[in-house]
């Protein structure tokens, strides 16, 4: 499983778990039961999105984003229009048809041409099909880039580690069982403790 | 930048073409709205707290008539609404909106445009809920918590107390979309190499807060539903199960709400105490797991500010308000073992995280104690829990605020604050922080109520209320100073360079302002673990060794 969704269901598992708690302790209230279990399930849709998100690759780096958003100001116009409509009368709901219709009008003309990219060296194609990554120059902060060609791993983008001078970086951490990283995760601080002690990578760093 | 000869046109291109004004209110830059929304709850924040000067004038001194009831009771509804909805969480989330996609080496928020309705929806909010001090029968008054019956047509007539809620309803949605979009940029949209066990522990503690903003925020919207249906029908509300169920729908959002405003700040505290010590964050996957343990458990403890309603669940409550010690410990023992092994440059950014430390701690301890029931059943509705909240929302989170704002204020603006400037706002925020809330605890402990206008000589609360009095206007001063720093450095060229701190993490590795995709031609450096930089550097030092 995506390991973002696996924190994001792990997280509501946790919560469910509280929850049964909650159940013996407040079986003959329904309600506090209901909020909390109300609760648990947005986040539990929020991760199923997120997982389906990651099976159908959506994880690529957004950079053909809208270039302006009045259409959001016009929504956040029409919102507060139909709030005051609440405290001040329905017409007022009325007029925030305009705004509204004016949010629909702007979304689209506010999206980014599809020949649209980061760099002017990268093609779109070369974009969209992940076979390019500039190379960072750690001499100079923030220096111009050379776009590099370099295969993308098709499944697990987000993995991916890049090469800066030839050298390949190191491997992302191996997988463990569930158990072993949650031993290691509570063990932490011990295992810096003797880091230190031993003056190793934890230790000053200048 | 200019568009490419072969027609093709970059988004930094479009970004920036447009004219100052129009490109600040239709951008689609996470950055700019991070700051539209970080300086519109700067501007809340201060205003918020001249009602908390008016109050403390109020209090200075027995049976004192500057304010009438009414206007006394507006006020502390509005400061402490304001502070809560208004400036500390949107803030929190504005920070998060402005480092997370820098952090993962992103070039934008997802859903810029859903982003930016949030701040457009917040701004609206703002207005609506202060506006209502312009309204004949003033504005909303009773309490941050808006509890029914009170709040209903019958008991809090007049457009202020509409106005309140339609502020609360749209600020909360603007914060539900910006905590939502920041999220999945988070998980999703992070650049090659930054794995989930890779991320900065800033940006874990903003995917902590936000799963507790999909969670928790929606509860608020829905208790603010049934308000209106109670103003509209107000006998839906004397049927007591009414009551309770907004009360168990308004916490579950009124605790969390609370860990969204610091965890953010926890997460800064975390980053400067890492930079300034000069080495990276101890037992980091600890603290990683500990954040999102700590987020959980918030979720599920708001019984516990209804104890005293006599239908919530005390064991339960109580039993997992004490279990919030574990991750915070956790927590804890990270930032002081970061502490301990490195070497300590006490910039002004450093002050202020050091001061969080313990003062944090004093707003955390004491919520344990009234999460007890025998306690809370004492303190309940006290000034003890008034100073309880102030340790940890203004010793705790404002100061890690202020941490944050002295350490990324280079990068944001391209300018340091003035270091000096900066050590009398630390200094005059330590003492002024203390001498107001420290004799809280004691005039709480003594029996005064919370949100009184007045009190009498005999009750014996004078002295007290005078030194907490004069302590909030050294809080005012030190914030006057901090306008001028800000003013005074802001006229000043914009000179900083990319990475003044020698900092960890990707954002000091473009340029101070970042451009508008955040990295020059979109280039990162190698991300190697959750201080990538600091692995550069070891990498460097360890081959000019070598050579």
């Amino acid at each position: 499983m995506n390991r973002a969704a696996l924190v994001v269901f792990g997280w509501a598992a946790f919560n469910a778990l509280l929850t049964v708690v909650l159940v013996i302790y407040s079986a003959r209230d329904p309600f506090p039961l209901i909020v909390y279990s109300s609760g648990v399930v947005l986040v539990g849709v929020f991760g199923t999105i997120v997982l389906l998100a990651a099976r159908r690759g959506r994880t690529e780096l957004a950079y053909r984003t809208a270039t302006r958003s009045t259409s959001a100001a016009f929504l956040g116009i029409a919102a507060a229009l139909i709030g005051l409509g609440f405290v001040y009368g329905w017409f007022l709901m009325l007029i925030a048809l305009y705004p509204l219709v004016m949010a629909g009008v702007l979304v689209r003309g506010e999206r980014v041409d599809r020949r649209t990219v980061p760099d002017e060296r990268i093609t779109p194609a070369q974009l969209r099909s992940g076979q390019i990554w500039p190379q960072w120059v750690p001499t100079e902060l923030g220096a111009p880039a050379q776009p590099i060609e370099q295969p993308r791993d098709a499944e697990q983008p987000s993995t991916q580690e890049r090469s800066v001078d030839g050298e390949p970086a190191p491997a992302p951490p191996a997988r463990a069982r569930l158990g072993m990283r949650t031993a290691l995760a509570v063990l932490e601080p011990l295992t810096g403790i003797t880091r230190r002690l031993r003056g190793g990578r934890g230790a000053r760093s200048r | 930048m200019t568009a490419v000869s072969s027609g093709r046109s970059t988004p930094e291109a479009l970004l920036t073409e447009s004219a100052v004004p129009r490109r600040w209110l239709t951008t689609t830059d996470h950055k700019r709205i991070a700051l539209l929304t970080g300086a519109t709850a700067l501007v809340v924040f201060l205003a918020m707290g001249v009602l908390a000067l008016l109050m403390r004038y109020q209090l200075s001194r027995p049976d004192n008539r500057f304010l009438s009831d009414q206007v006394y009771d507006e006020i502390f509804t509005i400061h402490g609404s304001g502070m809560i909805y208004l400036a500390i969480t949107p803030f929190a989330l504005a920070l998060g909106l402005y480092l997370v996609p820098l952090q993962v080496g992103a070039p934008n928020v997802a859903a810029p445009r859903t982003t930016m309705t949030g701040y457009w929806l917040y701004l609206f909010g703002a207005i609506a809920m202060l506006s209502g001090f312009s309204v004949s029968t003033g504005a909303a008054s009773d309490g941050w918590t808006e509890y029914t019956p009170l709040s209903d047509s019958r008991f809090s007539p007049g457009a202020g107390q509409d106005l309140w809620i339609l502020g609360v309803f749209l600020s909360t949605l603007g914060m539900i979309l910006i905590g939502g979009t920041v999220l999945w940029t988070a998980l999703l949209k992070r650049a090659p190499g930054m794995t989930m066990l890779r991320l900065p522990v800033f940006t874990w503690s903003v995917i902590a807060t936000n799963l507790m903003v999909i969670g928790a925020f929606p509860a608020l919207l829905v208790a603010l539903g049934l308000v209106v249906v109670g103003r509209m029908a107000p006998s839906i509300f004397l049927d007591n199960l009414w009551n309770i169920g907004y009360q168990n729908l308004f916490w579950f959002y009124g605790h969390p709400v609370v860990y969204v405003m610091f965890f953010p700040f926890v997460g800064a505290v975390a980053e400067v105490l890492a930079t300034f010590a000069g080495r990276r964050f101890f037992g980091y996957r600890g603290t990683a797991l500990a954040l999102l343990a700590f987020a959980a458990l918030s979720m599920s403890v708001w019984g516990h500010h209804m104890f005293v309603t006599g239908q919530s669940a005390d064991d339960y409550y109580s039993l997992t308000s004490i279990a919030l010690l574990i991750p915070a410990g956790v927590e804890y023992f990270g930032m002081l073992g970061t502490i301990l092994g490195g070497r300590l440059v006490f910039r002004a950014p450093m002050l202020f995280a050091l001061a969080f430390i313990p003062q944090f701690l004093v707003g955390g301890l004491t919520g344990i104690m009234v999460a007890t029931p025998v306690l809370d059943y004492q303190e309940y509705g006290s000034y003890f829990v008034v100073a309880h909240f102030h340790y940890t929302l203004l010793a705790g989170s404002v100061f890690g605020l202020f941490a944050g704002i002295y350490f990324w204020f280079p990068k944001m603006t391209g300018r340091v604050l003035d270091e000096r400037l900066g050590r009398w706002h630390f200094w005059l925020m330590v003492i002024g922080t203390n001498v107001t809330f420290l004799p809280m605890f004691w005039l709480g402990m003594h029996g005064m109520p919370r949100r009184i206008a007045g009190y009498l000589p005999e009750d014996g609360f004078g002295t007290l209320n005078l030194v907490s009095s004069l302590g909030s206007f050294v809080l005012a001063l030190s914030m006057l100073v901090f306008v001028y720093n800000l003013v005074f450095t802001l006229r000043r060229p914009a000179t900083a360079p990319a990475d003044p701190w020698r900092g960890f993490t990707l954002e000091w590795a473009t340029s101070s302002p970042p451009p508008a995709l955040n990295f020059e031609h979109i280039a990162l450096p190698p991300i190697t673990s959750y201080a990538p930089l600091l692995d550069l550097r070891e990498r460097q030092a360890a081959t000019e060794g070598a050579g």
